[in-house]
């Protein structure tokens, strides 16, 4: 195994780069799972004002807070597919004859995962800001922090996800490895747009944290992997 | 004694505490024996009868 | 072979320590019991209920423990295929659920006479709310997995995961309070350098560690017994097969 990746190591970015457009194109075709995501996002942080009353000043206080918990379960609802989908139709199995490193199979998922379905509810996030009353000068500081901190809960999600792949109620084990495991990165993503500066400390954190996962998630997710594939 | 269970007015918070902390350790302490005393005799119950098994089958 | 002589080894062993650790932890636990609610005296602030602290703290203690202890297991177990390691790490995490639900209770009681609420977002409560929620999460993932050896790993992989998060965790919980509330609440803590209060204290801890240790031991062998239970039934159902095709 490992003397063939060494031989193959020049072309592993063109297996990468056709890995993620290949998943792209996959969710395009499949009818836009990021699209679902963007609604689902839009419609439970409109059931906030619904559910704590329509002050403006109450919601100013709670927006960043709803955005990025919307944000969190959008993504993990969405994350259920990352590896099941290419487990249920074998592209797994092929996937392992690559010669291509795990733990780089994992990041070409989470990067596609993230451009079809944390780029969109990137893209609303700001919609949300007007919606829910959010302090002008906080949307810079919001879209920086989304930037920044949803590709750590991609990363985190990956290892749940891969740890759940072929499970059964995989879904809402998913759901519950990973929620946890997110409490910093909702911490300082939330913080970071109440410090009201572009670049700030919490931004600074949440800049950590993302950075850890991108070290050990692909690693912890690729054993599972492995693991669930034998 | 009443005044020790009384606990300065605060009995109704430190005895729950306590009470829970007893039951709650006590009781794990209890399953785990149960489960422990149920799998030694299957065990026992299933190698006995494996030997069996083994004696009529030869 | 290595695979069969570990968990023999390991009931044999256990079952020379399990009447030791658990009369020492049985013998810590009463005179902690006494020394917290009869000779500790009472604080000058907290009156009497800063004796919550002697079941509080132990708690909150091992709420993070065994959470280490099951890291430290599933990486034993990951790296040298050791099995007694996998079902140490299976064994002692409903024991970490129980303390973390216990810190979480004993913090309310505590809580209420001190904040006048039940319940604050305080910074050790909440990280052992979200300690709970691992100590599910793990304990759910070995319930999914019906292969052992299968249910061990993924379940190990969580566990270091997990405890790699912890610090993280920690931190951002308590970095979020000082954002939300600059410092207005006193802790949940007691007043450590008064030596009446700290060896009760400690003994209560050593209590609540042999009490674990005690528990991980006893739950560990039921492990064995099970899969031992599971192979000889699995062994049954091929003599059995066997027999049929003979007749």
């Amino acid at each position: 195994m490992s003397s063939l990746n060494t031989q193959s190591q020049p072309g592993l970015l063109p297996i990468v780069k056709s890995m993620i457009a290949r998943d792209m194109v996959l969710s395009a075709r499949i009818g836009g799972s990021g699209f679902l995501a963007a609604v689902f996002f839009i419609i439970v942080v409109s059931l906030v004002p619904l559910g704590v009353g329509p002050q403006p000043e109450v919601l100013s206080v709670i927006a960043s807070g709803m955005i990025w918990v919307g944000v969190l379960l959008a993504s993990l609802l969405s994350l259920d597919r990352l590896f099941q989908a290419d487990f249920e139709d074998g592209s797994m199995e092929l996937f392992f004859l690559l010669p291509l490193p795990l733990p780089v199979l994992v990041l070409a998922k989470v990067v596609a995962f993230w451009l079809t379905t944390a780029l969109p509810l990137i893209a609303v996030a700001p919609i949300l800001g007007l919606l829910l009353n959010l302090p002008g000068p906080s949307f810079g500081a919001l879209i920086l922090a989304l930037v920044i901190g949803t590709p750590g809960l991609s990363l985190i999600g990956s290892i749940a996800a891969a740890l759940t792949m072929g499970l059964r109620r995989g879904g809402l084990l998913l759901s519950l490895l990973s929620l946890p495991l997110c409490v910093p990165i909702l911490i300082f993503g939330v913080g970071s747009i109440a410090e009201g500066s572009m670049w700030n400390s919490s931004m600074a954190l949440l800049l950590a944290t993302t950075l850890i996962a991108i070290v050990v998630a692909p690693i912890a997710a690729a054993g599972a992997l492995k693991l669930n594939m034998t | 004694m009443a005044e020790f269970f009384s606990m300065d007015g605060y009995g109704g918070y430190i005895w729950p505490a306590y009470v829970l902390s007893v039951v709650i350790l006590a009781g794990f302490v209890l399953v785990s024996l149960r489960s422990y005393r149920h799998a030694q005799k299957r065990v026992a119950d299933l190698e006995a009868n494996t030997s069996k098994a083994a004696t009529t089958q030869g | 072979m290595l695979i069969h002589a570990n968990p023999k080894r390991f009931m044999d062993l256990s079952g020379r320590l399990l009447p030791y650790f658990s009369g020492v932890a049985g013998f810590l636990l009463v005179l902690g019991l006494y020394l917290a609610l009869f000779v500790a005296p009472k604080d000058y602030q907290q009156s009497e209920t800063v004796r919550i602290m002697f079941v509080h703290v132990p708690a909150a203690l091992m709420t993070t423990f065994v959470y280490a202890f099951m890291a430290v297991a599933s990486i034993v177990g990951l790296a040298w295929k050791h099995p007694v390691a996998d079902m140490a790490a299976k064994a002692a995490a409903p024991i970490g659920a129980c303390f973390a639900v216990l810190m979480l209770a004993t913090g309310a009681l505590w809580g209420q006479p001190m904040w006048g609420t039940w319940w604050v977002w305080d910074a050790r409560l909440t990280s052992a709310l979200v300690q709970l929620f691992l100590y599910i999460g793990y304990i759910a993932l070995w319930e999914a997995i019906d292969e052992p050896t299968r249910a061990a790993r993924a379940a190990a992989i969580l566990a270091i995961v997990g405890v790699i998060n912890i610090p993280i965790i920690k931190f951002s919980v308590e970095w979020w309070n000082t954002l939300h509330q600059p410092a207005s609440l006193a802790k949940l803590d007691g007043p450590s350098i008064d030596p009446s209060f700290l060896w009760p204290l400690l003994i209560m801890m050593a209590g609540y560690v042999m009490f674990f240790a005690t528990l991980v031991l006893l739950r560990t062998r039921t492990e064995i017994l099970n899969r031992r239970m599971r192979s000889l039934h699995m062994a049954q159902v091929r003599v059995g097969e066997q027999v049929k095709s003979y007749g």
